[in-house]
Protein backbone atom coordinates (compact mmCIF):
# COMPACT_ATOMS: atom_id res chain seq x y z
CA UNK A 1 0.00 0.00 0.00
CA UNK A 2 3.06 2.68 0.32
CA UNK A 3 3.53 2.48 -3.16
CA UNK A 4 7.42 3.02 -4.04
CA UNK A 5 8.56 3.38 -0.67
CA UNK A 6 11.02 0.94 1.14
CA UNK A 7 11.91 1.51 4.65
CA UNK A 8 15.51 3.39 4.67
CA UNK A 9 18.17 1.57 6.24
CA UNK A 10 18.48 3.86 9.29
CA UNK A 11 15.65 3.51 10.84
CA UNK A 12 16.40 2.11 14.33
CA UNK A 13 13.32 2.45 16.31
CA UNK A 14 14.59 -0.53 19.32
CA UNK A 15 11.82 -0.73 21.47
CA UNK A 16 11.13 -3.71 24.47
CA UNK A 17 10.93 -6.98 23.07
CA UNK A 18 7.90 -7.54 25.00
CA UNK A 19 6.24 -4.92 23.60
CA UNK A 20 6.67 -6.06 19.87
CA UNK A 21 5.59 -9.68 21.39
CA UNK A 22 2.37 -8.37 22.49
CA UNK A 23 1.77 -6.40 19.39
CA UNK A 24 2.64 -8.92 17.31
CA UNK A 25 0.55 -11.69 19.12
CA UNK A 26 -2.44 -9.23 19.26
CA UNK A 27 -2.39 -8.77 15.63
CA UNK A 28 -2.30 -12.71 15.21
CA UNK A 29 -5.03 -13.25 17.43
CA UNK A 30 -7.05 -10.54 15.75
CA UNK A 31 -6.63 -11.97 12.58
CA UNK A 32 -7.40 -15.32 14.15
CA UNK A 33 -10.36 -13.90 15.40
CA UNK A 34 -11.47 -12.21 12.40
CA UNK A 35 -11.62 -14.98 10.68
CA UNK A 36 -12.75 -17.56 13.06
CA UNK A 37 -15.91 -15.57 14.85
CA UNK A 38 -18.29 -16.01 11.96
CA UNK A 39 -18.08 -19.60 11.20
CA UNK A 40 -19.06 -19.90 8.02
CA UNK A 41 -20.16 -23.32 6.33
CA UNK A 42 -17.12 -23.16 3.81
CA UNK A 43 -18.92 -26.26 2.18
CA UNK A 44 -20.73 -24.82 -0.16
CA UNK A 45 -18.38 -21.68 -1.74
CA UNK A 46 -17.23 -22.74 -4.77
CA UNK A 47 -14.07 -21.94 -6.61
CA UNK A 48 -14.96 -21.43 -10.17
CA UNK A 49 -19.01 -22.17 -10.62
CA UNK A 50 -22.47 -23.42 -10.13
CA UNK A 51 -23.63 -26.36 -12.27
CA UNK A 52 -26.78 -26.11 -14.15
CA UNK A 53 -27.99 -25.09 -17.52
CA UNK A 54 -29.50 -23.25 -19.87
CA UNK A 55 -29.89 -26.43 -22.05
CA UNK A 56 -33.42 -26.43 -21.81
CA UNK A 57 -35.10 -27.01 -25.31
CA UNK A 58 -37.35 -24.03 -26.44
CA UNK A 59 -39.97 -23.10 -28.64
CA UNK A 60 -38.11 -20.42 -30.99
CA UNK A 61 -40.73 -20.83 -33.92
CA UNK A 62 -43.56 -19.37 -32.52
CA UNK A 63 -44.42 -14.95 -32.86
CA UNK A 64 -45.24 -12.75 -30.18
CA UNK A 65 -48.00 -12.94 -28.33
CA UNK A 66 -49.16 -10.14 -25.74
CA UNK A 67 -49.07 -11.50 -21.81
CA UNK A 68 -48.92 -9.72 -18.23
CA UNK A 69 -46.66 -11.96 -15.43
CA UNK A 70 -46.25 -11.20 -11.95
CA UNK A 71 -42.98 -10.26 -10.48
CA UNK A 72 -41.40 -9.98 -6.42
CA UNK A 73 -38.77 -10.48 -5.00
CA UNK A 74 -36.95 -10.18 -1.47
CA UNK A 75 -39.74 -11.50 0.52
CA UNK A 76 -37.53 -12.87 3.25
CA UNK A 77 -39.55 -15.08 4.91
CA UNK A 78 -38.35 -15.41 8.47
CA UNK A 79 -37.02 -12.21 9.01
CA UNK A 80 -37.06 -10.97 12.34
CA UNK A 81 -35.48 -7.20 11.70
CA UNK A 82 -36.78 -4.58 13.24
CA UNK A 83 -40.03 -2.93 11.38
CA UNK A 84 -40.01 -5.37 8.65
CA UNK A 85 -43.70 -6.77 7.89
CA UNK A 86 -45.36 -8.11 5.47
CA UNK A 87 -49.12 -7.69 3.94
CA UNK A 88 -49.70 -11.22 2.34
CA UNK A 89 -53.22 -10.92 2.97
CA UNK A 90 -53.81 -8.14 1.12
CA UNK A 91 -51.80 -9.96 -1.71
CA UNK A 92 -53.68 -12.78 -2.34
CA UNK A 93 -56.87 -10.48 -2.20
CA UNK A 94 -55.15 -8.89 -4.76
CA UNK A 95 -54.28 -11.83 -6.97
CA UNK A 96 -57.58 -12.89 -6.58
CA UNK A 97 -59.70 -9.96 -7.67
CA UNK A 98 -57.06 -8.75 -10.03
CA UNK A 99 -59.03 -8.11 -13.42
CA UNK A 100 -56.41 -9.15 -15.97
CA UNK A 101 -54.57 -12.60 -16.43
CA UNK A 102 -51.48 -13.57 -15.20
CA UNK A 103 -49.82 -16.03 -16.61
CA UNK A 104 -46.78 -16.74 -14.39
CA UNK A 105 -45.12 -15.16 -12.04
CA UNK A 106 -41.13 -14.04 -11.41
CA UNK A 107 -39.27 -14.20 -7.79
CA UNK A 108 -35.83 -12.16 -7.91
CA UNK A 109 -34.54 -13.87 -4.96
CA UNK A 110 -34.04 -13.79 -1.21
CA UNK A 111 -36.83 -15.31 -0.21
CA UNK A 112 -35.59 -16.56 3.15
CA UNK A 113 -34.10 -14.44 5.52
CA UNK A 114 -31.41 -17.19 6.70
CA UNK A 115 -31.46 -19.96 3.93
CA UNK A 116 -32.82 -21.96 6.66
CA UNK A 117 -35.19 -25.12 6.02
CA UNK A 118 -38.38 -23.84 7.66
CA UNK A 119 -38.18 -20.54 5.53
CA UNK A 120 -37.81 -22.98 2.81
CA UNK A 121 -41.02 -24.39 3.59
CA UNK A 122 -42.66 -21.59 3.71
CA UNK A 123 -41.68 -20.72 0.58
CA UNK A 124 -42.76 -23.74 -0.96
CA UNK A 125 -46.41 -23.22 0.66
CA UNK A 126 -46.02 -19.82 -1.38
CA UNK A 127 -45.48 -21.39 -4.50
CA UNK A 128 -47.82 -23.78 -4.41
CA UNK A 129 -50.26 -21.19 -3.14
CA UNK A 130 -49.63 -19.31 -6.64
CA UNK A 131 -49.71 -23.03 -8.56
CA UNK A 132 -53.44 -23.28 -6.82
CA UNK A 133 -54.27 -20.12 -8.58
CA UNK A 134 -52.51 -21.66 -12.13
CA UNK A 135 -49.89 -19.17 -12.01
CA UNK A 136 -46.32 -21.15 -12.07
CA UNK A 137 -43.72 -19.54 -9.96
CA UNK A 138 -39.76 -19.31 -11.65
CA UNK A 139 -37.59 -18.57 -9.12
CA UNK A 140 -33.57 -17.74 -8.80
CA UNK A 141 -31.75 -17.62 -5.65
CA UNK A 142 -30.50 -14.71 -3.89
CA UNK A 143 -27.66 -14.36 -1.14
CA UNK A 144 -29.73 -14.97 1.33
CA UNK A 145 -30.87 -18.35 0.09
CA UNK A 146 -28.05 -19.78 -0.31
CA UNK A 147 -25.87 -19.95 3.05
CA UNK A 148 -25.53 -23.31 4.66
CA UNK A 149 -27.32 -25.69 3.31
CA UNK A 150 -29.55 -23.01 1.32
CA UNK A 151 -28.21 -24.48 -2.28
CA UNK A 152 -29.51 -28.34 -1.11
CA UNK A 153 -32.72 -26.64 0.09
CA UNK A 154 -33.51 -24.62 -3.31
CA UNK A 155 -32.88 -27.93 -4.95
CA UNK A 156 -35.56 -29.70 -3.05
CA UNK A 157 -37.93 -27.47 -2.47
CA UNK A 158 -37.74 -24.39 -5.59
CA UNK A 159 -35.97 -25.68 -8.26
CA UNK A 160 -33.77 -28.84 -8.99
CA UNK A 161 -31.45 -26.27 -11.23
CA UNK A 162 -30.28 -23.00 -10.29
CA UNK A 163 -30.18 -21.68 -13.15
CA UNK A 164 -32.24 -22.60 -16.22
CA UNK A 165 -34.53 -21.30 -19.11
CA UNK A 166 -37.72 -21.05 -20.47
CA UNK A 167 -39.89 -19.11 -22.93
CA UNK A 168 -43.60 -18.11 -22.98
CA UNK A 169 -44.76 -16.76 -26.05
CA UNK A 170 -42.10 -16.07 -27.84
CA UNK A 171 -39.75 -14.43 -25.42
CA UNK A 172 -37.11 -16.32 -23.61
CA UNK A 173 -36.54 -15.94 -19.68
CA UNK A 174 -32.69 -16.82 -18.24
CA UNK A 175 -32.99 -17.25 -14.72
CA UNK A 176 -29.90 -16.10 -13.87
CA UNK A 177 -28.10 -17.18 -10.14
CA UNK A 178 -25.81 -14.47 -9.11
CA UNK A 179 -26.40 -15.62 -5.17
CA UNK A 180 -22.88 -15.21 -4.96
CA UNK A 181 -22.63 -11.55 -6.61
CA UNK A 182 -21.34 -13.95 -9.63
CA UNK A 183 -22.24 -15.86 -12.15
CA UNK A 184 -19.20 -17.98 -11.73
CA UNK A 185 -17.38 -19.28 -15.07
CA UNK A 186 -19.46 -22.06 -16.05
CA UNK A 187 -23.06 -19.98 -15.69
CA UNK A 188 -21.35 -17.37 -17.70
CA UNK A 189 -20.06 -19.48 -20.57
CA UNK A 190 -22.95 -21.30 -20.89
CA UNK A 191 -25.27 -18.21 -20.99
CA UNK A 192 -23.57 -16.37 -23.62
CA UNK A 193 -23.29 -19.68 -25.63
CA UNK A 194 -26.91 -20.19 -25.70
CA UNK A 195 -28.38 -17.05 -25.91
CA UNK A 196 -26.55 -16.88 -29.03
CA UNK A 197 -28.11 -19.53 -30.76
CA UNK A 198 -31.58 -18.47 -29.01
CA UNK A 199 -33.06 -16.12 -31.55
CA UNK A 200 -36.23 -14.81 -29.45
CA UNK A 201 -36.41 -11.76 -27.98
CA UNK A 202 -34.95 -12.42 -23.90
CA UNK A 203 -35.06 -11.18 -20.67
CA UNK A 204 -32.39 -12.08 -18.01
CA UNK A 205 -33.77 -12.32 -14.69
CA UNK A 206 -31.09 -11.94 -11.43
CA UNK A 207 -31.19 -10.96 -7.95
CA UNK A 208 -28.14 -9.04 -7.95
CA UNK A 209 -28.44 -5.78 -10.13
CA UNK A 210 -26.04 -5.36 -13.12
CA UNK A 211 -25.36 -2.03 -12.83
CA UNK A 212 -28.51 0.27 -11.75
CA UNK A 213 -27.04 3.42 -10.64
CA UNK A 214 -23.45 5.67 -9.58
CA UNK A 215 -25.15 4.88 -6.11
CA UNK A 216 -25.76 1.24 -5.87
CA UNK A 217 -22.10 1.31 -3.49
CA UNK A 218 -22.89 -2.43 -2.49
CA UNK A 219 -25.73 -3.81 -4.45
CA UNK A 220 -24.63 -4.81 -7.96
CA UNK A 221 -22.52 -7.31 -9.70
CA UNK A 222 -19.11 -5.99 -8.88
CA UNK A 223 -16.35 -7.40 -11.75
CA UNK A 224 -16.11 -5.51 -14.63
CA UNK A 225 -15.24 -8.12 -17.31
CA UNK A 226 -18.39 -10.14 -15.98
CA UNK A 227 -20.73 -6.76 -16.37
CA UNK A 228 -19.20 -6.11 -19.78
CA UNK A 229 -19.54 -9.58 -20.99
CA UNK A 230 -23.11 -9.48 -19.65
CA UNK A 231 -24.23 -6.31 -21.46
CA UNK A 232 -22.33 -6.72 -24.99
CA UNK A 233 -24.58 -10.21 -24.69
CA UNK A 234 -27.63 -8.03 -23.88
CA UNK A 235 -26.84 -5.99 -26.85
CA UNK A 236 -25.69 -8.53 -29.07
CA UNK A 237 -28.40 -11.05 -28.62
CA UNK A 238 -32.09 -9.50 -28.59
CA UNK A 239 -32.02 -9.17 -24.57
CA UNK A 240 -34.36 -6.64 -23.80
CA UNK A 241 -34.18 -6.30 -20.08
CA UNK A 242 -31.99 -7.52 -17.37
CA UNK A 243 -34.30 -7.40 -14.04
CA UNK A 244 -33.09 -7.96 -10.61
CA UNK A 245 -34.03 -6.96 -6.61
CA UNK A 246 -31.98 -7.02 -4.25
CA UNK A 247 -31.59 -3.50 -3.51
CA UNK A 248 -34.75 -3.28 -1.56
CA UNK A 249 -35.72 0.13 -2.11
CA UNK A 250 -35.82 -0.93 -5.92
CA UNK A 251 -37.63 1.56 -8.32
CA UNK A 252 -34.54 2.32 -10.26
CA UNK A 253 -34.46 2.12 -14.12
CA UNK A 254 -31.36 2.58 -16.15
CA UNK A 255 -31.22 2.93 -19.76
CA UNK A 256 -27.87 1.20 -21.38
CA UNK A 257 -29.60 2.18 -25.22
CA UNK A 258 -33.05 2.71 -26.24
CA UNK A 259 -33.49 -0.92 -26.42
CA UNK A 260 -31.70 -2.46 -23.83
CA UNK A 261 -32.53 -1.82 -20.08
CA UNK A 262 -32.13 -2.75 -16.06
CA UNK A 263 -34.96 -2.53 -14.05
CA UNK A 264 -34.59 -2.87 -10.13
CA UNK A 265 -37.75 -3.72 -8.17
CA UNK A 266 -38.25 -2.98 -4.81
CA UNK A 267 -38.48 -6.06 -1.60
CA UNK A 268 -42.45 -7.50 -1.32
CA UNK A 269 -41.92 -6.75 2.13
CA UNK A 270 -42.24 -3.53 4.13
CA UNK A 271 -40.08 -1.72 6.47
CA UNK A 272 -40.65 1.07 8.53
CA UNK A 273 -37.40 1.21 10.34
CA UNK A 274 -34.77 3.93 10.39
CA UNK A 275 -32.33 1.84 7.99
CA UNK A 276 -34.97 1.37 5.63
CA UNK A 277 -38.58 3.08 5.01
CA UNK A 278 -40.52 0.68 2.25
CA UNK A 279 -44.26 -0.24 1.84
CA UNK A 280 -45.02 -4.07 0.46
CA UNK A 281 -45.13 -4.20 -2.97
CA UNK A 282 -45.19 -6.49 -6.10
CA UNK A 283 -45.23 -5.99 -9.72
CA UNK A 284 -46.93 -6.51 -13.00
CA UNK A 285 -45.05 -6.61 -16.72
CA UNK A 286 -46.77 -6.96 -19.65
CA UNK A 287 -45.54 -7.52 -22.98
CA UNK A 288 -47.44 -5.59 -25.54
CA UNK A 289 -46.45 -7.78 -28.98
CA UNK A 290 -48.06 -4.66 -31.07
CA UNK A 291 -45.85 -2.12 -30.16
CA UNK A 292 -42.69 -4.33 -28.86
CA UNK A 293 -42.63 -2.68 -25.65
CA UNK A 294 -42.58 -4.16 -21.84
CA UNK A 295 -44.32 -2.31 -19.01
CA UNK A 296 -43.67 -2.09 -15.46
CA UNK A 297 -46.36 -1.23 -12.75
CA UNK A 298 -45.79 -1.46 -9.34
CA UNK A 299 -48.36 -2.20 -7.01
CA UNK A 300 -48.03 -1.03 -3.31
CA UNK A 301 -49.45 -1.52 -0.20
CA UNK A 302 -50.60 1.70 1.61
CA UNK A 303 -50.54 2.42 5.22
CA UNK A 304 -54.14 2.72 5.20
CA UNK A 305 -54.36 -0.86 3.45
CA UNK A 306 -55.40 -0.08 0.12
CA UNK A 307 -53.31 -0.72 -2.91
CA UNK A 308 -52.17 1.67 -5.53
CA UNK A 309 -51.34 0.86 -8.30
CA UNK A 310 -48.57 2.83 -10.82
CA UNK A 311 -46.81 2.27 -14.10
CA UNK A 312 -43.60 2.78 -13.76
CA UNK A 313 -41.91 2.20 -17.14
CA UNK A 314 -42.72 1.72 -20.81
CA UNK A 315 -39.90 0.24 -22.43
CA UNK A 316 -39.26 -0.76 -26.23
CA UNK A 317 -37.60 -4.24 -26.74
CA UNK A 318 -35.36 -5.13 -29.25
CA UNK B 1 -26.70 3.78 -36.10
CA UNK B 2 -23.37 1.77 -37.15
CA UNK B 3 -21.67 4.88 -37.50
CA UNK B 4 -22.45 6.29 -34.09
CA UNK B 5 -21.33 2.50 -33.06
CA UNK B 6 -17.62 3.48 -34.95
CA UNK B 7 -17.63 6.67 -33.29
CA UNK B 8 -18.03 5.34 -30.06
CA UNK B 9 -15.15 2.82 -31.07
CA UNK B 10 -12.92 5.26 -32.01
CA UNK B 11 -13.52 6.73 -28.20
CA UNK B 12 -12.76 3.43 -26.72
CA UNK B 13 -9.83 3.03 -28.36
CA UNK B 14 -8.51 6.43 -27.38
CA UNK B 15 -8.75 6.01 -23.83
CA UNK B 16 -5.90 3.65 -23.19
CA UNK B 17 -3.76 6.58 -25.35
CA UNK B 18 -5.58 9.13 -22.80
CA UNK B 19 -4.37 7.52 -20.09
CA UNK B 20 -0.95 7.17 -20.97
CA UNK B 21 -0.41 10.86 -21.65
CA UNK B 22 -2.37 11.33 -18.54
CA UNK B 23 -0.15 8.92 -16.71
CA UNK B 24 3.50 10.65 -18.87
CA UNK B 25 2.66 13.96 -18.35
CA UNK B 26 1.65 13.32 -14.54
CA UNK B 27 4.87 11.18 -13.49
CA UNK B 28 7.22 12.78 -15.56
CA UNK B 29 6.67 16.21 -14.34
CA UNK B 30 6.83 14.79 -10.57
CA UNK B 31 10.01 13.21 -11.21
CA UNK B 32 11.77 16.04 -13.29
CA UNK B 33 10.49 18.01 -10.07
CA UNK B 34 11.47 16.25 -7.52
CA UNK B 35 14.78 14.65 -6.32
CA UNK B 36 13.05 10.98 -6.90
CA UNK B 37 14.83 8.38 -7.75
CA UNK B 38 14.42 4.84 -9.34
CA UNK B 39 14.56 2.40 -6.37
CA UNK B 40 13.41 -0.85 -7.63
CA UNK B 41 12.22 -2.61 -10.89
CA UNK B 42 9.95 -6.26 -10.65
CA UNK B 43 8.89 -8.31 -13.01
CA UNK B 44 6.51 -10.94 -12.48
CA UNK B 45 5.52 -14.32 -14.36
CA UNK B 46 2.28 -15.89 -13.30
CA UNK B 47 -0.62 -17.58 -13.67
CA UNK B 48 -4.49 -16.37 -13.40
CA UNK B 49 -7.99 -17.82 -13.50
CA UNK B 50 -11.32 -16.16 -13.61
CA UNK B 51 -14.79 -16.44 -13.89
CA UNK B 52 -14.46 -14.46 -17.12
CA UNK B 53 -11.05 -16.30 -18.35
CA UNK B 54 -10.16 -19.70 -17.65
CA UNK B 55 -6.90 -20.68 -16.79
CA UNK B 56 -4.30 -18.53 -18.58
CA UNK B 57 -0.23 -16.72 -18.49
CA UNK B 58 0.00 -13.26 -17.64
CA UNK B 59 2.72 -10.72 -16.78
CA UNK B 60 3.56 -7.78 -15.39
CA UNK B 61 6.23 -4.88 -15.20
CA UNK B 62 5.99 -2.28 -12.31
CA UNK B 63 8.81 0.48 -11.97
CA UNK B 64 9.26 2.18 -8.32
CA UNK B 65 10.43 5.47 -7.76
CA UNK B 66 10.84 7.59 -4.40
CA UNK B 67 12.13 10.97 -2.98
CA UNK B 68 11.70 13.13 -0.51
CA UNK B 69 8.05 12.72 1.01
CA UNK B 70 6.95 10.50 -2.03
CA UNK B 71 6.97 7.33 -3.94
CA UNK B 72 5.04 6.58 -6.85
CA UNK B 73 4.90 2.76 -8.32
CA UNK B 74 3.98 2.70 -12.09
CA UNK B 75 3.38 -0.24 -14.53
CA UNK B 76 1.60 -2.35 -16.94
CA UNK B 77 0.24 -6.10 -17.06
CA UNK B 78 -0.68 -7.92 -19.83
CA UNK B 79 -3.27 -10.74 -18.29
CA UNK B 80 -5.14 -11.58 -22.09
CA UNK B 81 -8.08 -9.89 -22.84
CA UNK B 82 -6.96 -7.40 -20.67
CA UNK B 83 -3.76 -5.31 -20.29
CA UNK B 84 -3.50 -2.99 -17.24
CA UNK B 85 -1.77 0.28 -16.49
CA UNK B 86 -1.67 1.02 -12.78
CA UNK B 87 -0.18 4.56 -11.38
CA UNK B 88 -0.03 4.31 -7.02
CA UNK B 89 1.62 7.14 -5.27
CA UNK B 90 1.84 7.90 -1.44
CA UNK B 91 2.44 11.08 -0.21
CA UNK B 92 3.94 11.27 2.96
CA UNK B 93 2.97 14.15 4.74
CA UNK B 94 5.48 16.68 6.80
CA UNK B 95 4.25 16.69 10.16
CA UNK B 96 5.28 13.04 10.70
CA UNK B 97 8.58 10.96 10.78
CA UNK B 98 9.57 7.06 11.00
CA UNK B 99 8.42 4.91 12.67
CA UNK B 100 4.98 6.14 12.03
CA UNK B 101 3.96 7.87 8.87
CA UNK B 102 0.94 9.60 7.36
CA UNK B 103 0.00 10.10 3.78
CA UNK B 104 -2.31 10.44 1.29
CA UNK B 105 -2.85 7.81 -1.73
CA UNK B 106 -3.79 8.33 -4.78
CA UNK B 107 -3.70 5.80 -7.50
CA UNK B 108 -5.43 5.66 -11.06
CA UNK B 109 -5.82 2.24 -12.86
CA UNK B 110 -6.91 1.80 -16.54
CA UNK B 111 -8.01 -1.51 -18.16
CA UNK B 112 -8.62 -2.10 -21.90
CA UNK B 113 -10.26 -5.18 -23.13
CA UNK B 114 -10.13 -5.00 -26.70
CA UNK B 115 -13.71 -6.92 -27.77
CA UNK B 116 -15.64 -5.14 -24.47
CA UNK B 117 -14.15 -1.38 -23.68
CA UNK B 118 -12.46 0.54 -21.23
CA UNK B 119 -12.51 1.00 -17.71
CA UNK B 120 -10.72 3.94 -15.48
CA UNK B 121 -10.42 3.65 -12.11
CA UNK B 122 -9.43 6.52 -9.47
CA UNK B 123 -8.51 6.11 -5.87
CA UNK B 124 -8.03 9.42 -3.44
CA UNK B 125 -6.95 8.32 0.33
CA UNK B 126 -5.29 8.55 3.65
CA UNK B 127 -2.76 6.23 4.80
CA UNK B 128 -0.91 5.10 7.56
CA UNK B 129 2.54 2.90 7.79
CA UNK B 130 3.81 2.02 11.00
CA UNK B 131 7.52 0.41 11.17
CA UNK B 132 8.69 -1.24 13.81
CA UNK B 133 12.64 -2.94 14.44
CA UNK B 134 12.77 -5.55 16.74
CA UNK B 135 15.62 -8.01 17.25
CA UNK B 136 15.77 -10.11 14.12
CA UNK B 137 12.57 -8.72 12.90
CA UNK B 138 11.07 -5.60 11.28
CA UNK B 139 7.50 -5.30 11.20
CA UNK B 140 4.92 -2.75 9.10
CA UNK B 141 2.02 -2.52 9.38
CA UNK B 142 -0.29 -0.21 6.99
CA UNK B 143 -3.87 0.68 6.46
CA UNK B 144 -5.92 2.87 4.66
CA UNK B 145 -9.22 4.65 3.83
CA UNK B 146 -10.44 6.51 0.88
CA UNK B 147 -13.03 6.61 -1.92
CA UNK B 148 -13.31 4.87 -5.18
CA UNK B 149 -14.85 6.24 -8.91
CA UNK B 150 -14.73 3.80 -11.31
CA UNK B 151 -16.07 4.54 -14.81
CA UNK B 152 -16.68 1.80 -17.54
CA UNK B 153 -16.71 2.65 -21.79
CA UNK B 154 -18.39 0.80 -23.57
CA UNK B 155 -18.63 1.57 -27.93
CA UNK B 156 -22.62 1.01 -27.42
CA UNK B 157 -23.19 2.98 -24.51
CA UNK B 158 -23.59 6.56 -24.59
CA UNK B 159 -22.41 7.37 -21.47
CA UNK B 160 -19.83 5.38 -19.12
CA UNK B 161 -21.05 3.31 -16.13
CA UNK B 162 -19.79 5.45 -13.23
CA UNK B 163 -19.57 3.71 -9.40
CA UNK B 164 -18.08 4.76 -6.21
CA UNK B 165 -17.39 3.10 -3.56
CA UNK B 166 -15.43 3.02 -0.92
CA UNK B 167 -11.57 1.86 -0.94
CA UNK B 168 -10.05 0.19 1.73
CA UNK B 169 -6.58 -1.48 2.60
CA UNK B 170 -4.59 -3.39 5.36
CA UNK B 171 -1.44 -4.69 4.59
CA UNK B 172 1.45 -6.58 7.01
CA UNK B 173 4.99 -7.09 6.13
CA UNK B 174 7.44 -9.02 8.33
CA UNK B 175 11.39 -8.83 8.00
CA UNK B 176 13.37 -11.44 8.93
CA UNK B 177 17.03 -12.13 9.14
CA UNK B 178 17.85 -8.55 6.93
CA UNK B 179 16.40 -11.01 3.84
CA UNK B 180 13.46 -13.03 4.23
CA UNK B 181 9.65 -10.80 4.04
CA UNK B 182 6.28 -11.92 4.31
CA UNK B 183 3.63 -10.14 3.72
CA UNK B 184 -0.29 -10.46 3.63
CA UNK B 185 -2.93 -7.86 3.08
CA UNK B 186 -6.53 -7.45 2.04
CA UNK B 187 -8.03 -4.43 0.25
CA UNK B 188 -10.44 -2.75 -2.10
CA UNK B 189 -7.94 -2.90 -4.87
CA UNK B 190 -3.85 -3.34 -6.12
CA UNK B 191 -2.16 -1.80 -8.35
CA UNK B 192 -3.90 -3.30 -11.17
CA UNK B 193 -6.95 -5.91 -9.57
CA UNK B 194 -10.06 -3.71 -8.96
CA UNK B 195 -13.65 -3.98 -8.86
CA UNK B 196 -16.47 -1.75 -9.54
CA UNK B 197 -18.24 -2.85 -6.10
CA UNK B 198 -15.74 -2.36 -2.98
CA UNK B 199 -17.37 -5.44 -1.26
CA UNK B 200 -15.51 -7.43 -3.21
CA UNK B 201 -11.78 -7.40 -1.58
CA UNK B 202 -8.30 -8.82 -2.45
CA UNK B 203 -6.50 -10.63 -0.64
CA UNK B 204 -2.94 -11.61 -1.19
CA UNK B 205 -0.12 -13.42 0.58
CA UNK B 206 3.95 -13.46 -0.43
CA UNK B 207 7.44 -14.24 0.40
CA UNK B 208 10.10 -12.89 -0.73
CA UNK B 209 14.14 -13.43 -0.18
CA UNK B 210 16.89 -11.42 -0.94
CA UNK B 211 19.39 -13.12 -3.01
CA UNK B 212 21.94 -10.74 -3.02
CA UNK B 213 21.54 -6.16 -2.12
CA UNK B 214 20.52 -5.79 -6.00
CA UNK B 215 18.48 -8.46 -6.54
CA UNK B 216 15.32 -9.99 -4.67
CA UNK B 217 12.82 -12.92 -5.88
CA UNK B 218 9.24 -13.87 -4.29
CA UNK B 219 6.25 -15.59 -5.28
CA UNK B 220 2.63 -14.43 -4.25
CA UNK B 221 -0.79 -15.95 -4.37
CA UNK B 222 -4.25 -13.52 -4.57
CA UNK B 223 -7.39 -14.36 -4.59
CA UNK B 224 -10.41 -11.95 -5.72
CA UNK B 225 -13.51 -12.79 -3.61
CA UNK B 226 -17.01 -12.04 -5.41
CA UNK B 227 -18.03 -11.32 -1.81
CA UNK B 228 -17.01 -9.45 1.92
CA UNK B 229 -19.48 -12.33 2.93
CA UNK B 230 -17.53 -15.70 3.96
CA UNK B 231 -21.29 -17.15 3.65
CA UNK B 232 -21.63 -16.11 0.21
CA UNK B 233 -18.45 -15.21 -1.90
CA UNK B 234 -17.03 -17.30 -4.60
CA UNK B 235 -13.74 -16.57 -5.72
CA UNK B 236 -13.69 -14.46 -8.44
CA UNK B 237 -10.05 -14.70 -9.56
CA UNK B 238 -7.00 -16.49 -8.33
CA UNK B 239 -3.45 -15.45 -9.48
CA UNK B 240 -0.04 -17.01 -8.06
CA UNK B 241 3.13 -15.58 -9.72
CA UNK B 242 6.80 -14.93 -9.22
CA UNK B 243 8.53 -12.08 -9.41
CA UNK B 244 11.67 -11.52 -9.76
CA UNK B 245 12.79 -7.41 -8.09
CA UNK B 246 16.03 -5.01 -9.23
CA UNK B 247 17.12 -2.92 -6.81
CA UNK B 248 19.48 -0.35 -8.15
CA UNK B 249 22.02 0.90 -6.36
CA UNK B 250 21.63 4.33 -4.61
CA UNK B 251 24.54 6.60 -4.73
Amino acid sequence: MSYGYRKSADVNVRLKTSVHQIIMYGILLSIFLLFSCSQPDYSHVETRDLSGGFDQPIDMTGSLESFSFLVLNDIHFGREDKGVYWKFDEFWQWLDTYPGSIDFALNLGDFTEDSQEDEYLEYADFIQDLANRSIPMHTVAGNHDIRNRGRSYFSTYVCAAPYKRFAHKGISFYMIDTGNRSLGNRQLEELIKETAQDTNLKMFCSHVPLYGSPDLIYFALPDTQERMMLLKTMVDEKVGIYFSGHHHSGDVLYKYTEENSEFIFGAFHGRDSFFESTLPRWYVCTYDSIKNSLGITRHTVQKDGSITEVLIANLIMP
Amino acid sequence: MAIERKDASCRIRCIPVAVYLILTLFVAPTIGATDISLTAVTQTFGWFDSTTTPTHLDGSTSIEFSGDGIGLDVGMRIQLPVWDIGLATSFFLKDTDEPLRNMIVTKVHSAHRPSFGSSIDVVGGYGRIINIAAHAMDVSISYGLGIQVSATFMPFLDMPLINFSPYYDLEIALEMFDSLMISTSIGSSTLFEYSTQAMSPVAKGSIAYDLTDAITVGCEYSVHFSDILPETFIIAKQEAKAYVVWIPKVS
